[in-house]
This record gives structure tokens, C-alpha cells and sequence, in this order.
């Protein structure tokens, strides 16, 4: 997930961050924290997921 | 199994009827790649629409929407019942005559002679909506485990149903808003938990559950509460040999049941126990010419071997397919669009399904469910473990814990404070276990849209009631069947069997699950958890093995199709 699909999930969570569902500062903190082994790689993909539903990307 | 949505409208006619129907079937096209039907009566005030991947009786006869002959009571159906046979002849016994040999007939005439009651002699899976002219009267309904799914849109003058939230979007009929409790469901739980859904003005019509309406008057039931299965029993515990008796008789009868059809099915095989045990229970069944699907990603090339050597035991005609991941990066707005639901996991079974389809089988069995089942997951042992140990400590609990939460991984370390800091109820402690954000780190990441009081309030009180719904048990359990209940209702039915779902139709490939079964279910539950030494390694499964299998196949461990499901997506 650091590979090729880094943009994605950065994508992902920057719409989830511009919609206000999550705080600004919280991308940079998820991403950091699953690069970190703080957290499990479903924390940043699955805020990307949800971040491109609620952007209409499955329109 | 298909593609299903209509509308019903109760003071006027539809607004462009037509045009509604086509925009929901082509929606809807990928569920049901075999046929097209659409029913609107002249006052076009009622419409069904139909998308079909034909099981059994494939031929015209099976086609829907289906009408007794009088035309007064009409269904369409996603799914399959797979005692139909069974059911049919009871009909049969009490004067119906049937005019096609699907289980599609058999559907619409045990709900006409029986209600929805009599949904709880169905042994299946199903979504469907059936509609009275002559009473004006919708019901809708899904079956026990959740397998089928369905999605309701209820407002003032009309009712919409369909099997995909997108038909609904695409058709208008909802608007395309996020619902923030559906929103801070995902966020809690890593899925969308019933009845919440991503979208307002849409709910999730629950497991086990009906909804009928009336001239727009509805009202609800429950027609079979799978709780009930975990609850204890009176009476002395089953002898091990009787009971591992009858746990293997109930799998292949589960497992035969499910082989019912008119077109060749294939079985998921991964090597693991889950699919070892539904091959060697299919043999047993006499099922020939079996084909078995190995799907493979270039790091778990072990996992292909042991299904291979299962595949060779059982003389199986095996595939072994081989997946490249790579252009997920690529592939995830169409992904996206098939997912229906936000979900944190489910990717990777997108192009496992889209291989076995691509091998021209319409129909396989899954081992999914086996995990719930049989105990396979380690919940079933670190929860009943981690609350007697908060018990038995007591007052010396608080100098413990953070002892022992310093001695964990990183990852690890904000699970255990919560635990640590909560009432150590079985909820709470399962959310430790599975949730997505613990409430503390919500806290910490939700933003404005979300934190706006009101509707901070409401998204709460809509989760916490959901929650209250599926997490709640329906009488006295003993640990491990708390544990099967939770993984059961919340991560099987909320999570894994919807993904399946969208995943596998996305390439109209049907997939049955022999563990997630009542028959079955009733005859390990609530026994297991009087027989712990039968939980550890799934051994109550295990014995359930026709043949032994080389201990080098089958190591109890889930592995390839459904291990690389929920691993991190490639790139």
C-alpha cells in the first residue's frame, strides 16, 4: 500500500479531509501513524475508501 | 440469484415509469447478466424489475417478475432456496399446483398460502419483494443470515426497494446525500452496520427481518432471530462422539443442500480447513465432476500448494488461477462502484471473483462463515480470557494493566488502554477487538461535518440503537457462543457476506455459503461451547472430514482465496 497505491489512499483521505469529516491535520497523522506501525493498514485505506464514496467518486 | 428493484407508489401514478425500470435494471445489468424483465401494470403506480442469473430452471419458465396464474400476487427474488424441493411438495400436498419447476414459484406460493411466517421453513439465502393487486399490499423481506442483500427507501407517498444502493442513486430515487450516522457507523466498525446505510434516506432491511406495507400503511416483523442458536440449552451436555457425530452429518447435509442446481458449481478452494471440509463433504454427497478454483497472488504460493494436494486427494477438476493486483490503482473507481457500501476490506475478492467468472462457472460454495462457526478466530479465546482476567484481578486491575499494555506492540497499546478504561463488558470488549476507531481516536479525527452537535447527537443515538439491535443477545450464553454470536452478526453478516455479495455479483458469479446455515448452525450451537477442547483449531470441523487429509493441507489456518482477501491491497 505504500507502493503504488500511496496516492490513492493520500487522495482518499484529502477528500475526506476537504468534506470536513475528518480534522485537516488528520491525513498527515494517519498516514504517518500506519508508517509508523502504529496503527494496522486498514486505518489509512479504509479512510480513503470512505473518503472517495462520500466525494461521489462511484458515481 | 439476480438483481431486484421496484416501486410502489400509493395516491399516483410513477412519474415516467418506464424510464425509472430501464435506468434501475441496467443499474443493476452486472447482478444479472442472463435476463431482463420489467412489470408495470396499466396504472402504472406499481413497478419490478428484474435482473437474472439463472441457477435453477434456467430456461423461460424461471423468469421473473413471476405471477400466479390468476396475476393477483407477483414476485421477484434474489437468491435461492434450497429446499425447495421440500417445500414444494408440502405445497403440492395441500393443493397447489405448480407450473414451473423453479424455486421462484415455490417462493411466491408458500408466501401466499403462509405470510411471512412461513419464511422460517425456507433453507436458503434471499432478498425479495412480492406484491398483492388486489389487497395493494408490498412485502419485502431477507433472509435469516443477511446473505441476500436489500436496501429500502421508504417516503411519504411511495416505497423503493432495490438489491444495490447505487440502482436506487442512479434511478433518483434517493439523492445521492451521505448519512452521518452512516458515516460514523463505518467509522466505528470498519462497515456499515445495519439498518444504517451511506446514504439518506435509505436504510438496510435487517437480517431475519420483513417489512410490509399496506396501502402505504407498513408494518415490520422478524420472521427467525438467529440469536436463538447461541443460547444455552436445559438439560446434560451431548457426549463428544454423539455430538461430533451429528456436527459432521449437519455439514454434509448443508453442503449437499447447497449443490442444488440446474448448472454446474464450483467450490472456492484455498487449502485451508473451511474449504478442504466443504470439497471433502461434497464428495461424500456424490457430487461428480467437481471443479475446484484456486485463486493465488505470487506471495502465497504455499497456500496453492495445499490446495492442490486437497484438490488431488479428492480427484477434483482444479484450477489454479493466478492474480495480478497490481492495477488496483487503476481498477478502483469501477471497484468503487461495484463496493455499493463503503468497507475496509473486500478489494482483492473483486479480482478473485472476476478470475473463477472469467472460468465460465456461474455458481460456487465458500468456506466464509467457517471462522464464525467453528471458532476459529482468536476472539474466541483472548476475549473470554481478557474479561476473567480483569474480574479475577479487581482492585488490582488499575496497577496491572498498564504494566502489561507497555509489553505490547505499538499498534496494540491504544486497544488495550481502552479496554483497560472500559467496563470490560463483553460490547466493549469485542468493539477492542474489532471496531475501526475506538471512541477515543474518533475523537481525535472526526471534523465539523461530523462535529456539528446536532448532528453529532443524532449519528450517535442512530448507532448506539443500531448497535443495541445487533449486539445484544436474545438470552443466557456461555462465552464462546457470546464470541460466535458477535463475529457472527456483526463481522460475518455486516461485513464479510456483504462484500461477498457485491464482489462476486459484480461479475455475476453466485456465491453459496454452507457454514452460514440455520440447519447447521442449530446443531453446533449451542453445544460448542460445552465442548471447548472441539474449539481449539477447529476441531469439531476437523472431524467432520471424510477423508483424512495430509496435516500439510490443512493446517487450520484460513489461507489463499480468503487470506488474500484481507490482506493489504497490492501496491
Amino acid at each position: 500500500m505504500g507502493g503504488e497505491l500511496a496516492p490513492t489512499v493520500h487522495d482518499g483521505l484529502r477528500r475526506l479531509a476537504d468534506r470536513g469529516w475528518i480534522l485537516p491535520d488528520a491525513p498527515a497523522r494517519v498516514w504517518n501513524a500506519w508508517t509508523s506501525g502504529r496503527v494496522h493498514w486498514s486505518r489509512p485505506w479504509g479512510l480513503a475508501i470512505l473518503g472517495h464514496f462520500l466525494d461521489g467518486a462511484p458515481a | 440469484m439476480c438483481g431486484i428493484a421496484g416501486v410502489v407508489s400509493w395516491d399516483r401514478p410513477i412519474a415516467e415509469p418506464a424510464r425509472v425500470a430501464r435506468v434501475l435494471a441496467d443499474a443493476l445489468a452486472h447482478r444479472g447478466p442472463d435476463g431482463r424483465a420489467t412489470w408495470i401494470p396499466p396504472s402504472e403506480d406499481v413497478l419490478l424489475v428484474h435482473r437474472r442469473l439463472a441457477i435453477i430452471d434456467p430456461g423461460p419458465d424461471g423468469a421473473q417478475p413471476m405471477a400466479t396464474p390468476d396475476g393477483r400476487h407477483r414476485i421477484v427474488f434474489n437468491g435461492e432456496v434450497y429446499n425447495y424441493r421440500e417445500l414444494r411438495r408440502d405445497l403440492e400436498a395441500g393443493g397447489e399446483r405448480f407450473s414451473t419447476a423453479s424455486d421462484t414459484e415455490v417462493l411466491l406460493r408458500l408466501i401466499v398460502r403462509g405470510g411471512p411466517a412461513a419464511l422460517a421453513r425456507v433453507r436458503g439465502m434471499f432478498a425479495f419483494a412480492w406484491w398483492d393487486a388486489e389487497d395493494r399490499t408490498l412485502l419485502v423481506a431477507r433472509d435469516r443470515f443477511g446473505i441476500k442483500p436489500l436496501y429500502v427507501a421508504p417516503a411519504p407517498h411511495q416505497i423503493a426497494f432495490a438489491s444495490e444502493l447505487g440502482a436506487l442513486r442512479a434511478s433518483g430515487i434517493v439523492a445521492g446525500e451521505p448519512s452521518p450516522a452512516g458515516v460514523l457507523g463505518f467509522l466505528t466498525w470498519g462497515s456499515v452496520i445495519p439498518p444504517l446505510t451511506w446514504q439518506r434516506g435509505a436504510e438496510t432491511l435487517p437480517p431475519g427481518a420483513w417489512w410490509r406495507w399496506r396501502g402505504g400503511a407498513g408494518d415490520r416483523g422478524v420472521f427467525a432471530d438467529a440469536r436463538d442458536a447461541y443460547r444455552s440449552g436445559p438439560g446434560p451436555a451431548q457426549s463428544d462422539r454423539d455430538y461430533r457425530a451429528a456436527a459432521r452429518h449437519a455439514v454434509r447435509e448443508s453442503v449437499r443442500a447447497h449443490l442444488v442446481a440446474d448448472v454446474p458449481v464450483g467450490v472456492f478452494l484455498s487449502g485451508g480447513i473451511d474449504s478442504g471440509a466443504i470439497v471433502s463433504a461434497a464428495a461424500s454427497a456424490g457430487a461428480s465432476n467437481l471443479q475446484t478454483f484456486t485463486v493465488g497472488f505470487d506471495d502465497v504460493t504455499s497456500e496453492v500448494e495445499r490446495a492442490r494436494s486437497v484438490a488431488t486427494e479428492f480427484g477434483t477438476r482444479h484450477h489454479e488461477l493466478r492474480l495480478d493486483a497490481s492495477h488496483v490503482a487503476a481498477d478502483l473507481p469501477k471497484i468503487l462502484t461495484r463496493l455499493d457500501q463503503p468497507t475496509i476490506d473486500a478489494v482483492n475478492s473483486y479480482y478473485v471473483a472476476q478470475a473463477v467468472a472469467a472460468a465460465g462457472i456461474k455458481a460456487v460454495l465458500s468456506g466464509a462463515g467457517g471462522d464464525e462457526l467453528f471458532g476459529g478466530y482468536p476472539s474466541f479465546v483472548r476475549l473470554p480470557r481478557a474479561m476473567a482476567a480483569k474480574r479475577a484481578l479487581g482492585p488490582l486491575w488499575p496497577l496491572v494493566s498498564p504494566l502489561t499494555g507497555a509489553l505490547m506492540p505499538a499498534r496494540l497499546q491504544a486497544r488495550w488502554r481502552h479496554f483497560a478504561m472500559t467496563n470490560g463488558s463483553l460490547v466493549e470488549s469485542y468493539r477492542v477487538q474489532r471496531g475501526f476507531l475506538l471512541p477515543e481516536e474518533l475523537d481525535g479525527l472526526a471534523g465539523p461535518a461530523l462535529r456539528d452537535s446536532a448532528v453529532w447527537r443524532q449519528a450517535h443515538s442512530e448507532v448506539a440503537a443500531a448497535e443495541r439491535t445487533l449486539l445484544a443477545a436474545s438470552g443466557a450464553e456461555t462465552p464462546q457462543a457470546s464470541v460466535a454470536r458477535l463475529e457472527s452478526r456483526l463481522y460475518l453478516e455486516s461485513q464479510l457476506l456483504r462484500d461477498l455479495d457485491v464482489m462476486s455479483m459484480a461479475h455475476g458469479l453466485e456465491v453459496r455459503v454452507p457454514f452460514v446455515d440455520h440447519e447447521l448452525l442449530g446443531a453446533v450451537w449451542p453445544e460448542l461451547g460445552r465442548h471447548p477442547s472441539l474449539l481449539r483449531h477447529k476441531r469439531l470441523l476437523f472431524d467432520t472430514l471424510e477423508r483424512r487429509l495430509a496435516v500439510c493441507a490443512l493446517d487450520g489456518r484460513r489461507a489463499g482465496a480468503n487470506r488474500a482477501r484481507r490482506s493489504a491491497p497490492a501496491g
